[in-house]
């Protein structure tokens, strides 16, 4: 009997807990236990727009052969900046430059998507890292505003042009060459034998023409008179903090600034959602890829994958 | 029904035990584990769901799916538990361990008690921030914890006549297979991450 007793004070204990905490759950909680709003912008709630956020690290090259083992993808990055023009919750796009330069080619492909986005009312900010320098430079300009650490490498504004020659060891080893060709110019270049002046002059003219592409871009880009450009764009590099004063750079700061500055020219209220621009499977397909490649240290294997260098490249 | 069993198991489980193995109180137990799971669901969303404008919604569709996957748990372990057992020489029946094991959530009731008491007399600030919220929810939750495994363990001994070093070997078991799987599936997610660096 006594069991049954203080098992009906348990049950009935049990009932008027029950009832006292659902008449708290569905009642407003006092004043002291509602949150807070927090106002910081690290802690903010998210906004439904986006900023996407493209990594640019290492050489830029189409080719990654022995000179770019390591450079970026420009085919899967042009894709990229494609796809994110299509995107509308995309309001802006963070650049993160990591890169002394490429291949001119190249940095001209990429340069003219982002300015496709600009076109297509996208806000772009560059964010320059270690190094933005040469043709990483050159595809900053296409935003809308630069964002460097003090301490960046940027500047190098200029195009190099690098041709071996390995006429005296083909004659210390006794190797001789033979080139058979449809018209004077067509072995411009060759690492048998040396440039003629005449050739020089012709090399000369296509490192003048790109140099001219790439002042104007920044003539274009930065808004600084071409004369001023002039003045500095003889291949030396600057820091973050000389390019502010020189007008190359509009604000110093780490990735963090460039995305709240993006965040904020693109009229985006609250945290942002960042998008990130590689996928897992895009990832596991590098690893493999990068595994099946083989170092070639045979010398007819180097003279094959020898190229010429035609670069927007901090050296 | 004989609702003396929820008092003896509380107060003496050994003899509740001996009860359910003649009894088979199969209502009694799905109404206690359908409670307990109630009781700890009021709980949580007194601690964390305060305020919210959907809450009879979200209380519904919580308790529905937290009953449901318990309800599987439930199945699951006493299935093994019991393979365990017969493994290490024990002889019992899966309806007594299932049985038992369901008047072992008995000590969440005392969850409901406990969050009101901290709610009335504890400082309802040191409540409203996040984190300490769900530490101190978790700690009121610890001792309870304790209780429920005691419970379980001497059910699986009491069941299955085992020794009590054998019952807890049986229980534990089957949680550090799961915790060395899970610590190679890591070491290998970890492994590849690092490559594709």
């Amino acid at each position: 009997m006594e069991k049954r007793n203080l098992l009906l004070i348990l049950i009935v204990l049990y009932f008027l807990s029950l009832i006292a905490a659902l008449y708290l759950i569905f009642q407003a909680p006092p004043p002291a236990m509602v949150r807070k709003p927090i106002p910081t912008f690290a802690e903010a709630p998210l906004a439904k727009e986006g900023i996407a956020l493209l990594k640019i690290y290492g050489p830029i090259s189409i080719s990654r052969g022995l000179g770019v083992p390591h450079g970026i993808d420009v085919d899967r990055l042009v894709k990229r900046l494609q796809d994110l023009r299509e995107k509308p919750e995309i309001k802006a796009v963070v650049l993160r430059i990591n890169s002394p330069g490429g291949s001119v080619g190249s940095v001209q492909e990429i340069y003219s998507e982002i300015k496709k986005l600009s076109q297509a009312g996208k806000i772009v900010v560059a964010s320059l890292g270690d190094v933005g320098a040469s043709g990483g430079y050159y595809l900053a300009c296409a935003a809308d505003k630069i964002v460097a650490n003090p301490g960046t490498l940027t500047g190098s504004i200029g195009v190099i042009l690098e041709l071996p020659n390995l006429n005296e060891l083909f004659k210390k080893i006794g190797v001789k060459i033979v080139t058979v060709k449809s018209g004077k110019y067509k072995d411009i270049g060759s690492y048998t034998r040396e440039l003629t002046p005449e050739e020089k002059e012709i090399l000369q003219s296509l490192i003048n023409d790109a140099y001219e592409q790439f002042v104007n871009s920044i003539v274009e880009g930065r808004k600084i008179e071409r004369e001023r450009v002039l003045e500095f764009a003889d291949g030396r590099i600057f820091t973050g903090t000389q390019g502010l004063k020189m007008g190359l750079v509009d604000r110093l700061g780490a990735l963090e600034e460039a995305i709240k500055l993006a965040a904020d020219l693109a009229g985006i209220k609250g945290k942002p959602k960042i998008v990130t621009e590689i996928e897992p499977w895009e990832k596991i397909m590098d690893f493999f890829r990068r595994s099946s490649q083989e170092e070639k240290f045979s010398l007819p294997d180097i003279l094959r994958e020898q190229k010429v260098r035609f670069e927007y490249i901090l050296e | 029904m004989n609702y003396e069993i929820i008092y003896d198991f509380l107060t003496q489980p050994k003899v509740a035990i001996a009860k359910i193995k003649v009894e088979r109180p199969w209502l009694l137990s799905v109404l206690v584990v359908t409670f307990a799971v109630f009781t700890q669901n009021i709980s949580i969303f007194q601690f964390f769901m305060l305020g919210r404008k959907d809450i009879l919604f979200s209380l519904s569709i919580y308790f529905l799916l937290r009953l449901v996957l318990i309800f599987i748990i439930w199945f699951f372990l006493t299935a093994v538990f019991h393979s365990l057992a017969q493994f290490f020489g024990g002889q019992g029946r899966t309806e007594e361990l299932f049985l038992s094991f369901g008047f072992s959530f008995l000590p969440l009731f005392f969850l409901l008690p406990i969050s009101l008491l901290s709610y009335f007399f504890l400082v309802k600030e040191f409540l409203a921030t996040g984190w300490r919220v769900f530490l101190f929810y978790n700690f009121l939750n610890f001792f309870l914890f304790f209780w429920i495994l005691r419970l379980q363990i001497m059910s699986i001994k009491e069941i299955y006549g085992l020794p009590l070093r054998r019952a807890i070997l049986v229980y534990f078991l089957p949680f550090l297979f799961l915790i060395i799987a899970v610590l190679l599936v890591g070491i290998f997610v970890f492994s590849l991450i690092f490559f594709l660096r």
